[in-house]
């Protein structure tokens, strides 16, 4: 599995690289916009930290199903798993370390975010109660966000040209950040993804293990 | 000998209602290396990358080691070495790194006798492998599933798109390897010399249909091409089951029969004929005999 996994890596180094470069343009906004002036909200959080969300969450989304797709349509152009799974592995082992890249793709983007916000808070925050459930509720729908897209990518991933899987991964994750859009940050968007996640990533699983290589 | 390494149960595929695999049955035992023959087309490598779990049957099932293909472990996986038609590596990573990525992923691996191959091939490590060429990318193949002291060892058109001389010394090579520790080797080809060379059981496809399937030497005693010369012109009233082939000219007449008896010979001297005479036929002979495009006879 850890030679998988490794492999993986290696492989995707630039969409890792990708991965972190998105989060550290928009945390330089961030930190610059607070640099020059901080206005707060009524809760207490510098203005800019809450306008941030949304930049990130398109950015993040984008990137999280490009890279899907981008994973997947690389091993049916270079008939990887071809190659992979005629050695001593399985095609599900195969399809879970691509799977461990995509997790740690997504937390490359998630997790400065966070780490961010959370040094900001503690330097900025005004002398108010802090609206924590605001926040949390943020978080989980951005990281919900870029989980289920990647996923949409990975599921859209398996075709002949690598623009058009991109493309249409990219596509379909605009359409589930419309839902964000409209349901806003919070529970109910957070159900929406995570079932569209789990159904897309069954789906994907299926095909995965019973398609011709 | 003991049965069923490769077993092969009334296999059925079908691509876009297109009928490639007919009810293909046949199994390989233990120790011995099976031939697999069939023009382009046949089915023979359909075969194979169901039997590798690679592609789905639309019926039948096809077991590797005893297991169900579709349902092969890595414990099993790593006792076969599967050479894949067109030697489908990783064409963009270099030969050492694909070297390290099937010893990681492999339960036994025998550097010692990988690096011998590797010597004896001299295949350099730090190019990529697209930058190899045909024959070496064979090698590497033929190393690469080697290096795992396989069971048994599926070879797919091994020698597809060699030159002559990389052919012959990839065979040469490969013969010495895979006879050595009696290996189970299911060894598809177009090329009949090849085959006629190792392996001691032949299937031949035939537009999807195993039409035979026994030794060797077997096929050579079923399958006769007789020259029978009448004292007037040869008769158009002839009948006899199995006949693979027939052609008249005057008193002239070449006939190939399949499972060649007895009764058969009686049935043929029964026309009184001047001289009847066996025309020896080599493995290829039979083959273009067998996979003609006239109606084929019942499975031999």
């Amino acid at each position: 599995m850890f030679t998988l996994i490794k492999r993986e890596l290696i492989d995707n180094i630039a969409l890792l690289l990708l991965a972190a470069i998105v989060p550290a343009i928009i945390i330089t906004i961030v930190i610059k916009g607070v640099l020059e002036g901080v206005a707060y909200l009524p809760i207490g959080i510098p203005v800019i930290m809450v306008r941030i969300l949304w930049p990130y969450l398109l950015c993040g989304a984008f990137v999280a199903a490009g890279c899907g797709a981008a994973q997947m349509n690389d091993d049916s152009q270079r008939k990887l798993s071809t190659f992979l799974s005629v050695l001593a592995t399985t095609r599900g082992r195969i399809f879970i370390a691509r799977t461990v890249l995509g997790v740690m793709l997504i937390l490359i983007m998630f997790v400065p975010l966070v780490v961010t916000d959370v040094v900001l808070l503690k330097i900025f925050a005004r002398p108010v109660p802090l609206d924590m459930n605001f926040l949390i509720r943020s978080f989980a729908t951005i990281l919900a966000t870029f989980v289920c897209c990647y996923a949409i990518g990975l599921q859209v991933g398996w075709r002949s040209s690598k623009l058009m899987a991109i493309l249409f991964g990219v596509a379909l994750s605009a359409a589930l950040i419309l839902v964000v859009a409209i349901k806003g940050f919070g529970v109910e968007s957070i159900i929406i993804l995570v079932l569209f996640t789990v159904a897309s990533l069954i789906w994907t699983w299926h095909k995965f293990l019973s398609l011709p290589l | 000998m003991e049965r069923g390494v490769i077993e092969v149960r009334d296999l059925v595929k079908y691509y876009g209602g297109r009928c490639i695999l007919d009810g293909v049955d046949f199994e390989v035992p233990t120790g011995c290396i099976y031939g697999l023959l069939g023009r382009n087309g046949a089915g023979k490598t359909t075969i194979i990358r169901i039997l590798m779990g690679l592609e789905t049957a639309t019926r039948g099932r096809t077991f590797l080691l005893g297991e169900n293909s579709r349902r092969l472990e890595p414990r099993q996986k790593s006792r076969v070495g599967y050479v894949a038609e067109a030697h489908q590596l990783i064409q963009n990573y270099k030969v050492a790194r694909l070297v390290a990525l099937c010893k990681g992923l492999s339960r036994r691996w025998n550097d010692k006798f990988f690096k011998q191959l590797m010597d004896t091939f001299r295949l350099p490590m730090e190019r990529k492998v697209k930058e190899l060429s045909g024959g070496m990318r064979a090698q590497l193949n033929l190393a690469l599933a080697m290096a795992i002291e396989p069971e048994v060892l599926i070879l797919d058109d091994p020698t597809l798109g060699l030159d002559t001389v990389a052919r012959r010394q990839f065979l040469a090579l490969a013969i010495d390897l895979i006879q050595r520790d009696g290996r189970t080797i299911l060894f598809s080809s177009h090329i009949l010399s090849d085959v006629e060379r190792i392996a001691e059981r032949i299937g031949i496809l035939v537009a999807g249909k195993l039409v035979v399937d026994c030794s060797l030497d077997e096929l050579k005693n079923r399958i006769k091409k007789l020259r029978v010369i009448f004292p007037q012109d040869a008769p158009t009233d002839l009948h006899m089951t199995e006949i693979i082939r027939q052609s008249n000219s005057g008193r002239e007449m070449v006939i190939t029969v399949a499972n060649w008896n007895q009764q058969k010979k009686a049935m043929i001297e029964t026309f009184k004929p001047a001289s009847c005479d066996e025309i020896p036929m080599s493995l290829e002979e039979i083959f273009i005999e067998c996979t003609h495009p006239e109606p084929m006879p019942d499975q031999i």
